[in-house]
């Protein structure tokens, strides 16, 4: 069952073709990786898929539903997040108010009940701490709860942007580079993590530079070079795909 | 009255306003092309302008021991140089500093300098309206076919081309003028290009008020009369000029200008007279929603 | 009562967090953002001495004591008017000039059904604050999109068009650049406020309950996602926060209480005109947030004390004031853009099992039995995250990979 299709999707920039015609599935359950050269797309693709910009043109469908064009709060209420190639945190904010915001769609407490802190809005609010606090557990990072998400350090403030994306309870997570600049640890562990939220029944889509850890922790492998779509299959495949080869001139494992 | 040379005549006043609005809409869309910030202080210096040129011409008596040519083009260029040093002041005061820190800040910073020059000029002039006399030019009126087009417009628009077609030399032929454009278009690639960006926001902070100060100057001439808090429905018309030509271009302001100039001539010709200020700010919400990089074709768009 | 922590926005050490949340989190602050004990007792007790105040003047002043009296009475009014702009330019950090129109509608408003169709002027505070709402709703759509410096000008245009349109007299109910005449004084409960004396309580308790009110606001959800938009409204965005729809609520919710304040201000002065609500009375209202440190409250406070209530100490320089503050904008900036007062991070309790589960946690970073370095620290009370165990099944809690709940 594919939870996210992609079909003929095109996206130009004044005269630049960043995405030209890409057409693919996820499965869902399972866990994609989107591999590249630099300025293959990739992010663009993640872009268009989260609202972020709308395609010239071609289809997305998530779970059966045409997406397109809809604006990004929306899709993440449907069901999509997102963390972000550069970390892009609420800095100056603590590490739990970052996940919180990631909790905003999926409470009800509206003007009203803010302004009057009525009862309903009381309990939501402790409810949602508790769901925060859980993501934050979950990637490890409970103890830092307090802690300024500007003064974390860069790995911490990947898993903080992590956590933030699941707690807006999302079926598909999309990571852009999240093992950008991690040591041979951090990798390790994060793929522990991405194995934690396969089991939660998320399925990922994740772009990402460093083959080993994209070998290790994919089911399956898409690969873009200037805007298409070369290759796609299992990491065995794609790692004997001349094609891919030569579009990296010689694959390293970083 | 609707005759053809009832629509000559807001023809000829609605190109010299707009040629004022023109020379005002070039200081903020400098200092914005180069900062992308607005001065907001910029109406003051326009005020400043018209008041120091008070003072020469009034005050001082110039134009009575001079003559009236003579005064009215040392004062243009007296003023020229006062108020250019008074935006460089403006700059080193209430931006230099600032150039590191956040949008919000610089923005407060120019809203206070807008507010303390504005009250500073009310304290050293006064509140009261100040006349720079209708005497000052011979009351002479040319008859072009059926209208009439007093000296005074003519000159008033003249001078402001003018010093409109220096600049545009100097944007477009001096080097200068090349370092201006680069660093409007990418800052921090004019720096790697070896362009001292310090410098040139230096600059924009003294040609760009010189300009305005000099509207200043003209508006006294045109009106005969000035007033402390002119710089600010002033400085929002010229702004909005300036964002009709698409603010950061430099072609753009002084075309802006003059079309914003005949917009409200012909409105208050044809419409009303009342709601004719209003008109103006209607239009600068209406472009900001609509059409945001200004009216022009855009060439070069992402000035934004 | 254990002493209340610093509040720390540095990373905590594996420390205790506040454990008095350990008497479940209830009180009037629920499990969200609390507010402290002590500092909490110390502005209630100035807010009592504060409640005595007309008695001290007039012991002290004597008999300019209704004089002074109407300047604690403008300073509140102005708190007012800027704590609803505060909710607009603090939280969600949108640059607004123009709240002097909204201001001005609310006024207009109640002086408009008073005076022509007898409504009391308590009835008419729901009108002004649903008519200011209502325009800032239809004015602020369109531009809400627009970045800082472009919406800061539009507003200011906008705070324009409104006073042109009420010094031309539009539909005919203005009344022109002499404004209207004659508007009647509030009562409460057939109590009616005429005398500075009466007009302090009736302001100050609006202040207070805006105080309160905006306090509850700042530390929802809808706070919340104002403080996304303000910090990236990008970032909030793909977060999930339909960052236009709240940047208007905002306005709107700024906009309507400013029309309340309207309603005061109409009644107070009996006469109201389009110069009471020129662009220099949104510069103020800007300043004072500003300058006492926007998004926070007690700054406001300060801002507004200093702004219209210092000058008054001051009266020869009466016309330096706003030289003074034009200023002070630009030297605060320079040396303390944050502002006087400014707001504290937001403090949260959190509810139980969490300051249980998160105390027992060691200090430095300690080793797992696996040997890997272990930066949750409860792995040692085994309440694991899902890092500790390298593969196969989940830790020893089963419902760690989920949250789910209150009580795990």
């Amino acid at each position: 069952m594919q939870i996210l299709s992609l079909s003929s999707l095109t996206k130009t920039f004044g005269g630049l073709v960043a995405v030209a015609g890409v057409s693919c599935g996820v499965d869902r359950g399972a866990v994609v990786g989107l591999i590249g050269p630099n300025g293959a797309g990739k992010t663009t693709v993640f872009n268009l898929i989260t609202g972020s910009i709308k395609p010239d043109d071609g289809h997305i469908f998530f779970s059966g539903h045409s997406i397109r064009g809809l604006r990004p709060h929306r899709i993440v209420k449907l069901g999509i997040a997102r963390t972000f190639q550069t970390i892009r945190l609420f800095q100056g904010l603590s590490a739990l108010e970052n996940v919180l915001s990631g909790c905003h769609c999926r409470m009800r407490s509206g003007l009203v009940a803010s302004l009057l802190r009525l009862p309903g809005q009381r309990r939501e609010e402790r409810l949602v701490i508790d769901r925060a606090m859980g993501e934050l557990e979950f990637v490890g990072l409970a103890n830092l709860w307090r802690a300024t998400a500007g003064s974390l350090a860069y790995g911490d403030q990947r898993r903080l942007e992590i956590a933030r994306a699941l707690a807006t309870e999302p079926k598909l997570l999309i990571l852009d580079e999240p093992a950008g600049g991690m040591n041979e640890q951090e990798t390790y562990e994060l793929r522990q993590l991405i194995e934690a939220i396969r089991k939660r029944d998320i399925t990922v889509l994740l772009i990402e530079h460093d083959m080993g850890f994209v070998m290790s922790v994919c089911d399956r492998v898409l690969v873009m070079e200037n805007g298409i779509l070369i290759a796609q299959g299992t990491p065995q495949e794609i790692q004997t795909n001349p094609k891919v080869i030569e579009a990296y001139l010689g694959l390293d494992d970083d | 009255m609707y005759d053809l040379n009832f629509f000559l005549q807001q023809l000829s006043n609605g190109l010299t306003r707009g040629s004022i609005y023109a020379l005002i809409a070039l200081g903020y869309t400098m200092v914005y092309g180069v900062m992308k910030l607005i001065n907001f202080a910029h109406g003051e210096l326009f005020t400043l302008g018209a008041f120091f040129g008070y003072t020469l011409l009034v005050t001082l008596g110039l134009a009575g021991s001079l003559g009236p040519p003579l005064a009215i083009g040392l004062s243009m260029i007296m003023v020229l140089g006062l108020v250019a040093l008074a935006g460089h002041l403006l700059e080193r005061v209430a931006y230099r500093p600032l150039r590191h820190s956040d949008r919000l800040a610089a923005v407060v910073s120019a809203l206070g300098a807008s507010i303390f020059l504005q009250n500073a000029i009310m304290l050293k002039w006064g509140a009261q309206y100040r006349a720079y006399g209708a005497d000052l030019l011979p009351n002479v009126v040319f008859r072009v076919g059926g209208f009439n087009l007093p000296l005074v417009r003519l000159l008033v628009f003249v001078a402001a081309v003018v010093v409109m077609a220096f600049l545009h030399a100097f944007i477009h032929r001096t080097r200068l003028g090349l370092a201006i454009r680069a660093s409007a278009i990418d800052q921090g690639a004019a720096k790697l290009m070896g362009i001292d960006v310090r410098k040139v926001i230096a600059l924009v902070f003294v040609i760009g008020p010189a300009l305005g100060g000099l509207a200043g100057l003209l508006v006294g001439l045109y009106y005969g009369q000035i007033n402390y808090n002119m710089g600010q429905l002033y400085g929002l018309k010229a702004f909005t000029a300036a964002i009709i030509g698409g603010i950061g271009n430099i072609t753009g302001a002084m075309v802006g200008g003059l079309l914003l100039g005949l917009l409200e001539a012909l409105g208050e010709g044809y419409v009303s007279v009342a709601w004719k200020d209003a008109l103006t700010f209607v239009v600068l919400i209406m472009i900001l929603v609509f059409r945001p990089t200004g009216l022009l074709p855009e060439r070069v768009a992402e000035k934004l | 009562m254990s002493p209340d922590l610093p509040s720390s926005s540095l990373p905590a050490a594996p420390d205790a967090n506040r454990v008095d949340g350990a008497n479940g989190a209830t009180g009037a602050n629920g499990g969200g953002a609390g507010s402290n004990l002590l500092p909490g007792a110390l502005t209630g007790l100035a807010a009592l001495l504060f409640a005595f105040l007309p008695l001290f003047l007039n012991a002290f002043a004597g008999s300019s004591a209704p004089y002074w009296l109407d300047v604690v009475n403008t300073v509140g009014l102005y708190t007012i008017l800027a704590l609803s702009l505060n909710v607009i330019l603090g939280h969600a950090g949108m640059f607004h000039m123009g709240h002097a129109a909204f201001f001005a509608i609310g006024a207009y408003a109640t002086a408009i059904l008073n005076l022509s169709y007898g409504w009391s002027i308590i009835a008419t505070m729901p009108v002004a604050a649903l008519a200011a709402g209502a325009v800032a709703l239809v004015l602020a759509w369109p531009i809400i999109h627009l970045r800082g410096d472009y919406l800061l000008i539009v507003t200011i245009g906008i705070v324009e068009i409104v006073r042109i349109a009420l010094t031309n007299n539009i539909f005919g109910l203005t009344g022109g650049s002499n404004g209207l005449v004659g508007i009647a004084r509030p009562s409460v409960f057939g109590f009616r406020i005429t005398r500075p004396q009466h007009f302090f309580y009736f302001i100050w308790i609006v202040v207070g309950l805006t105080m309160l009110l905006f306090h509850w606001l700042e530390n929802s959800r809808f706070g919340r996602a104002l403080k996304f938009i303000k910090e990236d409204t990008v970032a909030a965005e793909n977060m999930g926060v339909n960052t236009s729809r709240y940047k208007l609520m905002a306005f709107v919710v700024g906009a309507a209480w400013a029309g309340l304040a309207g309603t005061i201000f109409a009644s107070r002065m009996r006469t109201i005109s389009p110069e009471s609500f020129v662009f220099s009375e949104s510069v103020l209202l800007f300043t004072i947030v500003i300058l006492g440190g926007k998004g926070s409250q007690k700054g406001v406070l300060l801002g507004s004390f200093l702004v219209m209530g210092l000058p008054e100490f001051f009266r020869g320089f009466e016309d330096k004031r706003l030289l003074v503050f034009g200023a002070a904008l630009v030297v605060m900036m320079i040396f303390r853009p944050q502002g006087l007062l400014p707001s504290k991070p937001a403090r949260y309790r959190l509810p139980d099992p969490w300051p249980g589960k998160l105390s027992g946690a060691p200090a430095a970073e300690p080793v797992t039995a696996n040997g890997k370095r272990a930066q949750n620290g409860a792995a040692a009370t085994g309440a694991a995250g899902a890092l500790s165990e390298p593969s196969g099944p989940q830790g020893s809690d089963p419902q760690s990979p989920g949250p789910q709940g209150p009580g795990a």
